[in-house]
């Protein structure tokens, strides 16, 4: 088909978790028959087997789909998925900056949550034209009228224009394509200016090197030409360039406004930066595209191998998923209890997740996750600051003068009946009360500063069990602000291990010491022999539990002659013992390291 | 000409079937039936004469189960006939019999047949704990060992420890129930709740580790106090010539005939189990599964089973089999095994103490990973 960029539309989709994102995109493939009915699997953007199996968008995933038009033409749609999660905010800013405009889909059911106004803000910022889109009108609780009125009242978008549809049944899909044409502008700039294309997402291949993801905001480009990227100066020819249907079918060359993949034999994955602008080597744009907001990780973890051996294959394996997740940070660093690793900086702890997942399953690695930690400001006596990202780096305390630590500001969201136990939670967790919003009816917003801390020791899991699921929760950081803080070390057979140190607030120490050191006894198995487990600060001990030895482990019956199975059973003990970690003398699961996790309080 | 037949020492033969499932038994089990038990032993003689083209006679023949006691006569004897050709003349002849089964008539019957050992699985003595078993609680022991040894004096009795509430004054009272028959061998199991089981469909609770370990501890010193020697980890006997010889023949790594539904068996380099299904034994469909022993697993097989033995294995013997020394190949665990007080080793032996035998497994795994 003819290049005319009249008639392509580049969009996303904004949505809150679970309002039906993946589902509609589902549906726009079918009926602009991208994918066979037969090739449908659900949720088809998502292609990780992580996101399916957990029913979340992780990475942005793009495809481009013709659409036969009830004025006669035929369109060119690129649909640019977007991640839901609050720690993902960072890659819906990179599709946003791809796109003209954004479907804004709503539960009918549910209303606008936080999290959908902070994905709808960055779209607003970006200048896209917002179609709103009401979803799941099959239900029988879905209250479209009041999603209309709360569009107009909350956001001052035109409710009456929302478009009231069912991904599930169908319904009303095709009034979407049509106002997407009708709504949404064409791309502006042109084919004889300076190449100016986006980088919004790369992934390695290991026939073809980086395969980089690029929206052309101007000019064009050809296979063959000499391409310049123009932060990191590395300049490449092209060998491929191509769309994706979202099967790869490659072309001669992209012009202005498309969106598609580029291949140039790039094998330093260091070369590609995601938000870098690429340009023509020859006839050079004099400025490059504005690219991102870098985010900066708000949680930081050690991993390092199980197998201390396996450190090569873990760094190729980390600098290859920065390719496709630049929102990764990583460097190395060397425990005396772990051996040698990497400290990971992550946006959040589903992040967290996800990437030792993806490290796990993609690579093939084995691993071992210290517990989490946030960056603290130290602020040494002789002057100088330092930002602390591994709590067993804490300086001796007769050199520090005090320390920060980073408060968010955390809107909660919540229907009425859970204020009182979500105050609660949020008093334990040192919060501060700042504001209660009246969102709707029945609905508020709480607002609090919390230390990010206490934030991610699984405080949103706190809140979904108590609010059934139903509060949502949304937080930026606001400051550092001084803490009575200090550093517990864990100390197995009298040493001091150093990846389990960690930083708590001082008030709570000796109960969190005492809960650690139970859970401690409760994750480790049986050893050789009794080993104390300690919790100590300042080396003064305030709390102890003993693992025991091992008494009995003998499968006592081996009779009939079945000695394969006693033999089969061995092995897959064996196998498990492989994810454990010698430190000294003692056998660690990867639950000890992330074992402060679980003492967020009380088990209840 | 003749084929040269191989020589193994041992043949295990397998009776599948039961009157009553028992709770902890995680073995293929069929409720009985008169025309299976037909066809099953008719499918045994056919094998079993086609061993004995291939084998030389066995000094060690075990009948297991199952409840091998529950056959009829015509079957029971039929079996035995044709057994009675593969034995050595000298062989320990043994078949594993439930109390409820044991009447003069059976006991004749094996005697005829020169069935040398009985095993019985008595399990418990305790009447609560045998009602929970789902065992007929009302036999006399006592009469019926008495007339069991009437008819043959080599005799071991199952028990088993580790049951929800037992106390230690309960295992005291069937040990004493125990030594009271003056039985020469016994074979005590702590209870496993194994997958497979009708205990662990009902979540039924193993014994913790820390008690488990004081009631062995407890047998142990008992047991050894009223003169039983313990050789293997569960296996206790009044004098060496007691000791299960087909047992140890396992116990020892050597090589073992076994035959009939989802038994077991031998023979260099192959490990083999027949099919768990009973149609399609009866129909010699997909009858074996086998498993070739290589250099790694033929050191784990070695391993897991001589280290159950008291007596551990002779140096020599490992050296003949792996062609290389032990110390030299294990020195570092071997050393820190042996200032563990886990292991002794002499001029001619390795073998666990009596601290080592207990956490068998938690030893093997260092053996393994080594």
């Amino acid at each position: 088909m003819n290049y005319d960029k009249s008639v392509i539309r580049n969009f996303s989709v904004i949505a809150h978790i679970d309002h039906g994102k993946s589902t509609i995109c589902d549906r726009i493939l079918e009926l602009t028959e991208t994918i066979e009915k037969r090739e449908m699997k659900d949720q088809i953007l998502d292609s990780m087997d992580l996101e399916r199996e957990r029913g979340i968008t992780i990475k942005l995933n793009a495809v481009t789909l013709k659409y036969n038009a009830n004025d006669g033409k035929t369109y060119i749609f690129n649909l640019i998925d977007t991640p839901g999660h609050v720690d993902f905010t960072y890659e819906v800013s990179r599709s946003l900056a791809a796109c003209e405009g954004a479907l804004l889909v709503i539960d009918a059911t549910q209303g606008i949550e936080a999290q959908t106004l902070a994905n709808l803000y960055l779209a607003v910022d970006n200048d896209l034209t917002i179609i709103p889109v009401i979803n799941k009108i099959d239900l029988p609780s879905a209250r479209i009228d009041y999603c209309r009125e709360e569009l107009t009242e909350r956001i001052g978008i035109d409710g009456d224009g929302a478009i009231p549809v069912s991904a599930k049944t169908g319904e009303n899909i095709k009034e979407i394509l049509e106002r997407i044409v009708s709504d949404i502008p064409a791309p502006s700039g042109d084919n004889s200016n300076p190449l100016k294309a986006l980088i919004f997402d790369s992934y390695y291949d290991p026939y073809r090197g980086v395969v980089i993801l690029i929206r052309v905001k101007d000019g064009k480009v050809k296979v063959g030409d000499k391409i310049l990227l123009m932060r990191s100066g590395a300049s490449f020819v092209v060998t491929e360039l191509g769309i994706r249907t979202p099967k790869e079918i490659s072309t001669k060359e992209l012009n202005c406004g498309e969106v598609g993949y580029l291949c140039a034999q790039i094998r330093d994955i260091k070369d590609v930066d995601v938000g870098d602008t690429i340009t023509l080597f020859d006839y050079p744009a004099k400025e490059s595209l504005p690219g991102y907001r870098k985010i900066k990780p708000m949680v930081y973890s050690g991993i390092y191998p199980t197998d201390s051996r396996k450190y090569g294959d873990l760094k190729d394996a980390l600098e290859k998923l920065c390719l496709s997740d630049s929102s990764l940070r990583y460097e190395p660093e060397t425990s005396q209890a772990l051996g040698f690793g990497f400290r990971c900086g992550f946006l959040g702890l589903l992040h967290m997740d996800v990437v030792q997942e993806r490290l796990e399953r993609e690579y093939g690695l084995d691993l071992i996750l210290t517990s989490p930690s946030v960056i603290y400001k130290v602020y040494l006596t002789d002057g100088s600051v330092m930002n602390l990202d591994n709590p067993s780096k804490m300086p001796d305390l007769t050199l520090v003068k005090q320390i920060e630590e980073p408060y968010v500001k955390a809107q909660i969201m919540t229907p009425e009946e859970y204020i009182g136990p979500i105050m609660q939670l949020c008093q334990d967790r040192r919060g501060v009360y700042i504001d209660q919003q009246y969102f709707d009816a029945t609905r508020r917003v709480l607002v609090y500063e919390i230390p990010l801390s206490e934030i991610i020791y699984n405080f949103f899991d706190k809140l979904k069990s108590y609010t059934k699921g139903y509060a949502s929760l949304d937080y930026e950081i606001s400051d550092y602000r001084v803490s009575d803080l200090a550093k517990m070390d864990i100390l197995l057979n009298g040493d001091v291990i150093d990846a389990l140190s960690s930083i708590v607030y001082k008030k709570d120490a000796y109960k969190k010491g005492l809960k650690l050191v139970s859970r401690l006894k409760e994750v480790i198995p049986r050893q050789q022999f009794e080993v104390p487990i300690q919790a100590a600060i300042n080396g003064k001990v305030i709390a102890r539990a003993d693992v025991k030895a091992v008494r009995k482990d003998v499968l006592a019956k081996c009779y009939g002659g079945d000695i394969s199975r006693k033999r089969k059973l061995l092995e897959k003990q064996k196998e498990g013992k492989k994810r454990m970690k010698m430190v000294g003398s003692v056998e660690l699961p990867q639950e000890a390291f992330t074992s402060i996790l679980d003492i967020g309080e009380d088990k209840d | 000409m003749k084929i040269k037949k191989k020589k193994i020492n041992s043949l295990y033969i397998h009776i599948p079937f039961c009157k009553n499932i028992c709770p902890y038994c995680d073995f293929v089990k069929f409720y009985s039936n008169k025309s299976w038990e037909d066809q099953y032993i008719k499918r045994l003689i056919e094998d079993l004469n086609e061993v004995e083209k291939k084998f030389k006679k066995f000094k060690t023949i075990y009948i297991g189960g199952g409840t091998p006691s529950i056959l009829s006569s015509e079957n029971l004897i039929n079996l035995l006939k044709t057994l009675n050709k593969l034995k050595k003349k000298k062989c320990e002849f043994t078949i594993e019999a439930n109390p409820e089964d044991i009447d003069d008539n059976f006991l004749q019957i094996i005697k005829e047949y020169n069935i040398n050992r009985i095993s019985i699985g008595i399990q418990s003595f305790n009447k609560s704990i045998l009602k929970e078993i789902k065992r007929d609680y009302s036999i006399n022991y006592f009469e019926l060992i008495k007339k069991v040894k009437k008819y043959i004096k080599n005799m071991n009795i199952d028990l088993i420890f580790g049951f929800k509430d037992q106390t230690l004054k309960d295992l005291d009272e069937d040990l004493n129930s125990f030594i009271k028959l003056d039985v020469n061998h016994i074979s005590i199991y702590s209870l496993i709740v194994d997958e497979g089981s009708i205990f662990y469909v009902k979540k039924y609770e193993e014994q913790d580790e820390d008690l488990s370990r004081k009631f062995y501890d407890f047998i142990l010193n008992k047991l050894r106090n009223n003169g039983y020697e313990r050789y293997e980890i569960s296996n206790f006997a009044k004098k060496r010539k007691y000791q299960s010889k087909h047992n140890l023949n396992y116990w020892k790594n050597k090589e073992y005939v076994g035959l009939g539904l989802a038994s077991h068996g031998y023979i260099y380099p192959n490990r083999y189990n027949f099919t768990k299904s009973l149609s399609n034994y009866l129909n010699r469909e997909d009858l074996i599964e086998k498993e070739v022993v290589n250099p790694k697993t033929m050191k784990e097989y070695f391993f897991l089973t001589n280290l159950r033995l008291k007596d551990g294995f002779k140096l020599k013997d490992y050296k003949k089999t792996f062609k290389s020394e032990f110390v030299d190949d294990y020195e570092v665990l071997v050393n820190s095994l042996i200032k563990d007080n886990l292991a002794k080793i002499t001029k001619n032996r390795f073998y666990l103490t009596d601290e080592g035998l207990i956490i068998l497994d938690f030893i093997l795994l260092k053996f393994f990973d080594f």
